[in-house]
């Protein structure tokens, strides 16, 4: 509760009038004492953007520090960064806006780093080049593959970046790279992020920092001091060079990078400038 | 622009196609397509592919959540496909206390809350999987020939519970469990009311026998 009304209320109330002015650029605040790992977040983004098995873009990363009786746990959500210097569309061979990613700086989608799954090869270089293992191919698997029938719900079409996406065999985003869009068809509507608003103990904050009267605003302002960014994740697996990934199937490049990480590395500030915040416990 | 393309039956993704496979030169100018498509969602001229159907007021479902004992308020979101349905995404309900405090007057319409998700546990989330459970048990088996014969046959639910009503069968315990698994209610509702039914047609069949025995004197005392 925020001065007597739900959190959820006051961000989405953020949003709208967000939408309304020209200059806004999205970001996303995680409260890591809040945060359970209780990975609604993850349910409700896989359900939402139909992500295949194996495609996760947001995963929950639990820590556990100490020695038993003094243990301590730090649960930290990892959406994209939608970093200001984003290295995956660096190392994109087909950049810029409208091609296959770019970093968007105007209109509904400012501030996001977009993918056109029209216009993506994917080569899986943005996956390598990614310090977040925010990004993974797609490999069109269905999750009730293997069972006596696949489902309807497996099937049923996705509405990213504001199209209708149905999934079936080799239709995109099928083969392309996936990650995490702040929920681009919902902010559209006027609608808080599936993460965000699927979150049992209110630990995200979204809307436009700039902004001075939104929550965000406020609780970043409060916390000063205390918010970090990430630098880096690590996991268990290598990392790969670009011409490692010739004729490497999307689960293989996942599991030699270690997708999608399991160790977050925190600081107060990072080169990719990242636009999600975090408020460390 | 794109209002009249549509009207034609041809939306822009068709005309990109098509100038594709012409070999237009209009490809080379990659049109701003994510600020394009923002531009004509703010002014409502969106083709039913770019829609979010996922909001429609009438394709939302109120109702409350039996994953688990708490039983917080969803709203199942249906995706409609010709005259089918499918339950595609569980979110919280905005009217239900236990999701959204303060929650939403109960005089809101849902056409203002179409867009206003609240919270639910991943639980919740996964009632879509379990009302699609490939292995979800829809069927029973019927013995098909004497007791410890081990011959069955598969019947419907409806069937068993057909013949379960019509003195056909009994209701044994483990069905007593099906059926509370099918209809959502306790197994010892049916068992009760088997042995509800095997006492009548008890005290029916045996009225003679029964009014030999005489009840002993403590009863008739006290009555």
């Amino acid at each position: 509760m925020f001065e007597g009304r739900d959190e959820l209320t006051v961000i989405q109330e953020d949003i709208k009038r967000a939408l309304g002015n020209r200059k806004t650029r999205w970001a996303m605040l995680i409260d890591l004492r809040r945060c359970t790992a209780c990975k609604s977040c993850t349910a409700g983004c896989v359900a939402e953007q139909k992500s295949p098995p194996g495609i996760m873009y947001r995963p929950v990363y639990e820590e556990e520090t100490g020695k038993f009786p003094a243990v301590k746990r730090r649960f930290t959500p990892r959406p994209c960064q939608q970093c200001d210097d984003p290295p995956c569309v660096a190392a994109c061979p087909n950049k810029g806006e409208g091609k296959a990613t770019w970093k968007s700086t105007k209109g509904i989608s400012a501030g996001i780093v977009m993918i056109n799954y029209e216009q993506c090869i994917g080569c899986g270089q943005c996956v390598i080049a990614c310090p977040y293992k925010a990004r993974g191919l797609d490999g069109g698997a269905f999750h009730t593959e293997g069972t006596p029938q696949i489902q309807e719900y497996d099937t049923a079409p996705t509405w990213e970046y504001g199209r209708k996406w149905p999934r079936e065999k080799n239709h995109l985003p099928v083969g392309v790279a996936r990650k995490c869009h702040f929920c681009l068809h919902r902010l559209k509507n006027g609608m808080v992020p599936m993460c965000v608003s699927t979150c049992i103990c209110r630990a995200n904050y979204f809307g436009d920092p700039a902004d001075s009267k939104s929550l965000i605003h406020r609780v970043i302002k409060e916390n000063k001091g205390r918010v970090k960014v990430l630098t880096l994740v690590k996991g268990g697996g290598a990392p790969m060079k670009p011409a490692d990934l010739k004729g490497k199937s999307p689960e293989e490049i996942a599991k030699r990078i270690g997708y999608p990480g399991s160790v977050p590395v925190f600081a107060d500030a990072a080169k990719t400038k990242p636009r999600v915040f975090y408020i460390l416990p | 622009m794109d209002d009249t393309k549509n009207d034609k039956g041809l939306n822009r993704r068709d005309f990109i196609k098509c100038t594709a496979v012409l070999g237009g030169a209009l490809l080379a100018s990659q049109v701003e397509w994510t600020s394009d498509l923002m531009r004509r969602a703010e002014a409502g001229t969106l083709t039913p592919e770019e829609e979010y159907e996922l909001i429609k007021a009438e394709n939302t479902l109120y109702t409350v959540c039996l994953q688990c004992n708490t039983g917080c308020g969803i709203k199942v979101k249906l995706f409609r496909k010709g005259d089918k349905a499918v339950a595609l995404k569980i979110d919280g309900n905005a009217y239900n206390p236990f999701v959204a405090v303060p929650h939403a007057p109960y005089t809101t319409k849902p056409t203002e809350l179409n867009t206003v998700d609240m919270a639910i546990c991943p639980k919740g989330q996964g009632g879509v999987q379990t009302a699609y459970d490939p292995y979800r048990i829809t069927k029973v088996l019927k013995r098909a020939g004497k007791r410890g014969e081990n011959k069955w046959t598969t019947v419907p639910f409806d069937q068993a519970v057909n013949e379960i009503v019509n003195e056909k069968r009994n209701i044994s315990p483990e069905m007593a469990i099906k059926l509370s698994r099918y209809f959502g209610t306790s197994a010892e509702v049916w068992l009760n009311l088997q042995n509800q039914y095997d006492l009548y047609r008890v005290k029916i069949k045996k009225s003679g026998i029964l009014g030999r025995i005489k009840p002993r004197g403590l009863h008739k005392k006290a009555a």
